[in-house]
């Protein structure tokens, strides 16, 4: 499974969906494979709307910013609780579509939330940048998902989401995701 | 040749190195690149290295006249730089000794690092246990069979070894896998990185600890044959020792720069880690440099017969010293670095690391067809005595 199968998926859910956001995440190296140029104008013309590369902290990563904002396309960045003050200025200057706060010191997949940590840490943020705030690393159910929707724009589940579809068997996977999520979706609108 | 000033301010060679990380890691990485600004300029710091490196390291190492192998070939004459008379039996420990002094300055109490062949473990092991820190050691599970001596080694210093099962089990694994201790434990733990890769400033960083080798090869050579050599030859995996040895070198005019890198059993069958002579640019660990890579910029699997070569990236000075035309870097299989390896064991009575073998095996391929006054300078970057039971396996035998 490279790149382009990845956009042959988006474009074959685009032909179905025309509404919900797609964001695609990952490291620059495939990117660079691809060719950032190519890569840009592809990942748009499928629908994709946002893209956060992991490994692309914003000096390092000019061409790609200007070349999404031409295509009309949203880096995303990352921000973590040891992010300084001039780290969040230059990064709200160059992101858009919305400012992902890690909100754990460990990567994805790591341990649970910790949410006083994060609610202390907002603030800043929402000083620096008007774009929405989504959190992630260490949501792992509706519990810590409620508490962080009471501070932030948004939750992100993702390696959660993953484990689900790895450790499943067969064709199983859709309904093991829905199962997972439900819950939680039901828990935030409540 | 114009003055050579590589890295610029944000650590990138040309269009490589450069700093790709995680916003998780970035500060960690502001507070390093802050630190070793400060005291890669201060005198009380510079002589500690120094006089560690002469005590306990038992520096400067000896450049010795390989006559009789010389001889035989008939051509050139190798000489060899004995990082492999080091403590701990390698280069390694140059750098890792530089590390834990900025550790230290740094107020960091925990070390980690990842190992291919063991040597860059053993030797952070070995600095932990000489300054009272407590040392995790990130290995590929494939590497900790390989090596099993260097595992046991490193546990006697009281280190603890964590073996990756991840990936092709090696070192891009274990490098994986020390990147996530660091962003968790960033506090209280200071990396050391064991090679010239990763994000700025640890490439300037373990060039600059290793540039010791070199700098002592410019007063050495001279001052056994009245000039400098006319070609300085080491083994590439990361490309630590041969920065080490080549650094210095860099502004000397009529010194060629050749890096080896391992061709495992050919360039041809896929099957190597050569990331100069067949990868393209990409982005790995940090920065970028020529990567071994599908058409998917997935990376691809590696193979060497030795550990500490077995990298699917290389350092990103040698990217750009390639591009730049300044050095030169050509492949040596399997078979050819054993048959140095062999005969080094044979005509000089010296055991050289597998790794340090690749190196060896090319200066015996130009050797030959060089005038008997020129002069080969090797970089025998460590000793092969954690190489017995590979070597031995391949001759058949078992212990």
């Amino acid at each position: 499974m490279g790149l382009k199968d990845v956009l042959r998926m988006v474009r074959e859910f685009r032909s179905r969906d025309a509404d919900t956001p797609i964001v695609l995440m990952g490291y620059a190296n495939p990117i660079e494979a691809m060719g950032v140029d190519a890569f840009v104008a592809e990942a748009a013309g499928a629908g994709v709307d946002g893209v956060i590369v992991v490994d692309y902290p914003p000096e390092e990563c000019e061409d790609f910013t200007a070349l999404c904002a031409k295509h009309g396309l949203n880096p995303i960045f990352l921000l973590a609780p040891t992010s300084t003050d001039a780290r969040i200025r230059a990064v709200a200057k160059v992101g858009s579509g919305y400012l992902y706060y890690v909100s754990l010191k460990g990567v994805t997949g790591g341990a649970s939330i910790d949410t006083s940590d994060v609610a202390a840490h907002l603030p800043k943020l929402r000083a620096a940048s008007r774009l929405p705030i989504g959190v992630g690393f260490g949501i792992r159910d509706a519990a810590s998902a409620v508490a962080i929707g009471k501070i932030a724009d948004a939750v992100v589940i993702g390696s959660r989401i993953i484990q689900e579809i790895e450790s499943a068997a067969g064709g199983d996977a859709t309904a093991r995701v829905k199962d997972l999520l439900r819950p939680i979706r039901a828990a935030l609108d409540a | 040749m114009q003055m050579y000033d590589l890295p610029d301010a944000n650590g990138h060679f040309g269009p490589y190195g450069g700093s790709f990380v995680s916003e998780t890691l970035s500060h960690a990485l502001e507070e390093l690149r802050a630190a070793y600004a400060k005291y890669r300029e201060d005198p009380e710091f510079v002589a500690e290295f120094k006089s560690e490196l002469k005590h306990y390291v038992g520096r400067p190492s000896p450049v010795y006249h390989a006559k009789r192998w010389s001889g035989l070939l008939g051509g050139a004459q190798i000489f060899l730089k004995r990082e492999d008379l080091n403590h701990t039996g390698a280069h390694k420990i140059n750098n890792t000794i530089g590390q834990a002094l900025l550790a230290r300055r740094m107020g960091k109490p925990r070390v980690i690092a990842e190992t291919g062949a063991g040597q860059h473990g053993v030797a952070s092991a070995t600095v932990a246990a000489r300054f009272g820190m407590k040392c995790v050691v990130y290995m590929g599970s494939e590497d900790v069979k390989r090596q099993a001596q260097n595992v046991y080694r490193m546990k006697l210093l009281g280190a603890t070894v964590v073996p990756v099962e991840s990936g092709s089990k090696t070192l891009k694994d274990a490098l994986n896998e020390a990147m996530r201790d660091w962003v968790t434990n960033v506090d209280d733990t200071f990396y050391i990185i064991g090679t010239v890769a990763g994000p700025h400033p640890y490439p300037m960083m373990v060039r600059d600890f290793n540039s010791v080798i070199g700098e002592e090869c410019k007063w050495q050579v001279p001052e056994m044959v009245g000039r400098q050599p006319d070609a300085v030859i080491a083994c590439v995996g990361g490309g630590s020792n041969a920065m080490g040895i080549f650094y210095p070198y860099i502004p000397v005019e009529g010194v060629r720069l050749i890096g080896v890198e391992a061709a495992g059993e050919g360039l041809a069958t896929g099957k190597h880690a050569a990331s100069l002579s067949a990868g393209r640019p990409g982005v790995l660990h940090g920065n970028r440099t020529y990567l071994l890579q599908d058409e998917n910029g997935q990376i691809i699997e590696t193979h060497s017969i030795s550990a500490g070569l077995d990298y699917p990236g290389v350092g990103p000075e040698h990217a750009w010293l390639k591009d730049s035309g300044r050095a030169q870097y050509v492949g040596v299989t399997d078979d050819e670095a054993l048959k140095a390896f062999h005969d080094l064991c044979h005509y000089e009575g010296i055991i050289p690391a597998l790794e340090s073998s690749h190196a060896l095996a090319h200066a015996a391929k130009i050797a030959p067809g060089m005038a008997k006054e020129k002069i080969l300078l090797v970089n025998l970057s460590g000793r092969g005595d954690k190489d017995m039971h590979t070597v031995s396996l391949k001759s058949g035998i078992q212990f």
